[in-house]
């Protein structure tokens, strides 16, 4: 957790926004990387790739991932 | 109308939005999310379609994810729309309504632009047993690198990730020359918006916005493409699609957003 | 010759539907209720490098394998023979 810094436009700020930045990019990123998987999954299920039960059980891992990202 | 405000939910899913003079016309007999009656709220020259729903995080699951989709293709067949995003879920009908309202000028023009129109999916696939080394033999500077790298044994960690990172800008410059190439061939049929393709196997990710007449052309102008693309390439086209990727609407929280229901 | 392969939008296929309602149409940001809602800015062309160190090193790791292949013997790895699922009805023919 940042504190927020006391003086405007110092190099504090900047630390502040480009820390910011990286972890919303982070979250953008797994969030890409979760919808893409969770894609692939499907696409996998209508190959016949994997069964019904495989799917579930990896479906049931991915949303529980999302569910982590919110913490 | 009456309502026992303990057991009907007050959430209200959206799926979509359509004009308002559509509705009288409008069959929706389709099931919703948790199974639930869909149908329109309508307000002015808009109409929301939505279903009752328990305001809550709703998984992006498999029977979810189905039962949005079979509403947006049930209201597809029948009106022009502007798809919701999956799992939007307004805390009230009142909330729907104001939606409508305060946007009112907006949506009427983004649906004027889908009016008559279909998405359609072009997705690029490149059909080779190992896209690294289809780069590899296609991309003599690439091949160096590889040689640099490895010629010493295991590289290190700095080393691998500049190679990495080095073949990354390839496959995206490729991945860029590419939709370059269709959007050329094919932005006279209609608005095109080039998306990020999911892979390294996938060369090319479009959606293509078709005017109902012209699905001829735009099937001839796909045919025409293939050839002018590497051989390997498989173009694969889907639709009709809910204009999912022609539609620019991102409804940010004001100060003044309650947020009591959520 | 590239080929085109057309497909209909099959009922049941999920994976298409997936990557549009996931990441796109109308967004209400205060009614959002799951996260995995795209809220990229959209423009005429939505390419963002979504890099990452591990997927640097996945590729930088592939392409080491390809040097095996070419020069057997040499090569310090063996092509692993792991199934690759993307590509399952893959042609034979290696690239040109």
């Amino acid at each position: 957790m940042i504190a927020p810094p006391i003086v405007i436009g110092t190099p504090l700020m900047w630390i502040f926004r480009t820390v910011h930045r990286a972890a919303m990019d982070e979250l953008k990123n797994e969030r890409r990387n979760i919808r893409a998987r969770l894609s692939e999954l499907y696409r996998d299920l209508e190959r016949g790739e994997i069964t019904e039960e495989q799917f579930d059980e990896k479906e049931r891992k991915l949303l529980d991932q999302l569910d982590e990202l919110e913490r | 109308m009456a309502r026992d405000e303990n057991s009907t939910p007050k959430g209200r899913y959206l799926y979509s939005v359509v004009p308002a003079e559509a509705v009288d016309k409008l069959e929706l007999d389709v099931a919703g999310i948790d199974g639930a009656e869909v149908h329109p709220l309508v307000c002015g020259a808009l109409a929301a379609i939505v279903s009752d729903v328990e305001p809550r995080e709703l998984r992006p699951e498999r029977r979810n994810l189905a039962a949005h989709s079979a509403v947006m293709r049930t209201l597809m067949d029948q009106t022009h729309l502007l798809p919701v995003a999956f799992g939007i879920v307004a805390g009230s009908e009142r909330e729907v309504r104001e939606l409508l309202a305060d946007h009112e000028a907006e949506m009427v023009e983004q649906l004027e632009g889908v009016k008559d129109r279909v998405e359609m999916g072009i997705r690029g696939v490149l059909r080779v047993e190992d896209i690294f080394q289809y780069f590899v033999e296609k991309l003599p500077e690439l091949r160096r690198m590889r040689d640099e790298v490895y010629a010493g044994g295991e590289p290190s960690r700095e080393e691998k990730i500049e190679l990495g990172q080095a073949f990354a800008e390839y496959l995206q410059e490729f991945q860029d020359e590419w939709a370059d190439a269709a959007v050329e061939h094919l932005r006279s049929i209609g608005r095109i918006r080039v998306n990020e393709p999911r892979s390294e196997e996938e060369a090319l990710n479009l959606a293509v916005l078709v005017p109902r007449g012209e699905m001829e052309a735009f099937t001839r102008a796909v045919e025409e493409l293939a050839p002018t693309f590497d051989e390997h390439i498989e173009l694969n086209v889907t639709g009709p699609w809910p204009p999912y990727n022609f539609v620019d609407l991102r409804i940010r929280s004001g100060e003044e957003e309650a947020e009591e229901a959520r | 010759m590239a080929q085109v392969k057309s497909q209909s939008n099959d009922s049941s296929s999920l994976a298409e539907v997936v990557d549009r309602i996931l990441d796109k149409g109308i967004v209400v940001d205060a009614w959002v209720s799951v996260s995995l809602v795209g809220i990229e800015l959209l423009s005429i062309r939505a390419r963002v490098v979504i890099a990452s160190v591990e997927t640097y090193l996945k590729f930088a790791e592939r392409i080491g394998e390809t040097a095996a292949v070419a020069a057997p013997g040499e090569g310090k790895k063996q092509p692993q023979a792991e199934p690759e699922k993307k590509e399952a009805e893959a042609e034979a023919p290696t690239a040109v």
